[in-house]
Order: C-alpha cells, then sequence, then structure tokens
C-alpha cells in the first residue's frame, strides 16, 4: 500500500506470477491480454502495489460495447442521442490475485472511474460487465449492477450513477 | 479521399488473403463422418472447406455477440429508463469508494 493502477505493460509486470482462483483469467493475462491491446480490441489495467510494482495485485480489461435498442415509443428514442445503437463500456474480465482478498472492489471502482472519465473522449452511457459464474455476478448485484436484457450474465450499470459516485468525492 | 479509398484495399488486401495457419485438431471417428456428410450436404467439395466456413461463421458470431446486446422492446424501454433517472450507487458501491479513496493514489 497505497494501490496504483497501470496499464499492463509486458516488461514491468509479473503476469506469470498471477493466481487468481479463475484458470482462464490467469491465462487470459497471460497469454492474450497483450495481443489484445496490440490490436486494440481492450485494454487491460493492473493494479500494483507502490512497495512491490511488478506483482499484479488484480487487473480488468475495458473495451467498448454497443447496446442495440428494440423500436422505442418516439418521445423516449427522442431523448437518446444515438438511439437505437447505444455506445457503452465493457468490463469483459476482472480478476484478483488470491493472496490479496478484499481487493476485488478496488479494481471495480477504478474501472467504473476510468470509464467515466472515458466519457469526456468518447460517449458511453452505461458500464457493462461480464459475469463469468455466480460469485462475481453476487459481487456485481452488490455494487449495484442489474441484468442487461436476456442474458443473465450480462449486467450493467447507468453511466449516470457513476457519475454521481465519482462526483461524490469531497 | 476517393483515390485514398481506392488504394486501401491494395495495400492491406494481399496481408490478409495469402497468409494461413495451420489448425489441428482430434476428433471421435464418428464426427467426421459426420462432417464429411454434412460437407456433402452443404455442396462443399471438401470437409476443410466446411469445416473452415462453418467455423468462420461460427467463431464470428461469437466474437460479434461478445461486443453487443440487442435488447427487445419491453427491455429497451427499461434499459432507457434507467439510463435517463439513474439510481443512487449502491451503499456496498460507495464504501469501496471511501476504501479506494484511502488505498489508491
Amino acid at each position: 500500500m497505497p494501490y496504483r493502477f497501470e496499464l499492463l505493460d509486458a516488461a514491468r509486470h509479473n503476469r506469470a506470477g498471477f493466481q487468481s482462483a479463475a484458470g482462464a483469467l490467469n491465462a487470459y493475462l497471460q497469454q492474450q491480454a497483450r495481443k489484445d491491446a496490440d490490436r486494440h480490441l481492450a485494454a487491460t489495467f493492473v493494479m500494483v502495489d507502490d512497495a512491490a510494482p511488478a506483482v499484479i495485485v488484480g487487473f480488468y480489461t475495458l473495451s467498448n460495447y454497443t447496446v442495440e435498442l428494440a423500436e422505442l415509443p418516439a418521445d423516449l428514442a427522442r431523448k437518446l442521442p444515438r438511439y437505437p445503437r447505444l455506445p457503452a463500456t465493457l468490463i469483459g474480465r476482472l480478476a484478483r490475485d488470491d493472496r490479496f482478498p478484499g481487493t476485488g472492489a478496488l479494481l471495480l471502482v477504478d474501472a467504473l472511474a476510468r470509464a467515466y472519465a472515458q466519457t469526456k473522449v468518447s460517449g458511453s452511457l452505461a458500464v457493462v460487465a461480464e459475469a463469468k459464474d455466480d460469485t462475481a455476478l453476487r459481487f456485481y448485484g452488490k455494487h449495484g449492477f442489474v441484468q442487461l436484457g436476456a442474458e443473465p450474465n450480462r449486467v450493467y450499470l447507468a453511466m449516470g450513477t457513476v457519475e454521481q459516485l465519482v462526483r461524490s468525492a469531497g | 479521399m476517393a483515390a485514398l479509398t481506392r488504394r486501401l484495399p491494395a495495400v492491406s488486401a494481399p496481408v490478409t488473403e495469402n497468409r494461413t495457419a495451420r489448425l489441428e485438431a482430434r476428433i471421435p471417428a464418428n464426427l467426421k463422418e459426420i462432417l464429411m456428410e454434412a460437407a456433402g450436404l452443404t455442396g462443399h467439395s471438401s470437409v476443410s472447406s466446411y469445416i473452415v466456413q462453418t467455423l468462420q461463421d461460427s467463431a464470428s458470431r461469437t466474437v460479434q455477440q461478445a461486443r453487443r446486446t440487442q435488447l427487445d422492446a419491453a427491455e429497451s424501454a427499461a434499459f432507457v429508463q434507467s439510463l435517463l433517472a439513474p439510481s443512487a450507487p449502491a451503499p456496498a458501491l460507495q464504501a469501496a469508494f471511501a476504501c479506494y479513496r484511502e488505498q489508491v493514489r
């Protein structure tokens, strides 16, 4: 402590040492994250401890997402500049190392704050998250996310809610 | 502008078209028989071309679905209402934000 967040950098961050409970997420960080960044598909942010900046405490990925709407009543549609395809931000993956319990919420807050900051240069009306299992689903639900459409593992939080959160900082 | 648009394919196309990679997978013998039959039924000259086409369609669909959600009319209306009148941050999220401000610089 204190922690800080950085873009994943294979030269400085020890990806091989990262151990979360989910093997697929470890494998993503170790084998896929850098390729996705190179191809501009998703950006990976890692949380490190100032005292040991090579150790990845946790990570998350952000990418662009689209929510496609069905036909809406005209009065509602008029209020949406980008109707019917609304831009959103996707937290595709989020995981902490098993040795750092309690840090998942810090990862989530950073992802939300970053998604909100990004709206100044690129529109985004909601933060969508992909929950890999029931534990992840409960984690997002506890923090106010609700189901998006018919997919039970896809949840979202309105950007207006994130804005209230970020602006509550006195 | 038009000249630029015309030039682009000439620059990028050869790279994507000529490069190939090899993929091998061990499959049950009876699956191979089914694949051969399906390839014939769909007018493919080889099992290979059938597999490539089918995999490409399926993979593109998977990738597309990971980047977007299609809502029906009721879901759309509920979603838009929630954006126009966003709820207050949940207590757990507010607590997490307080921790964040203490522990992250």
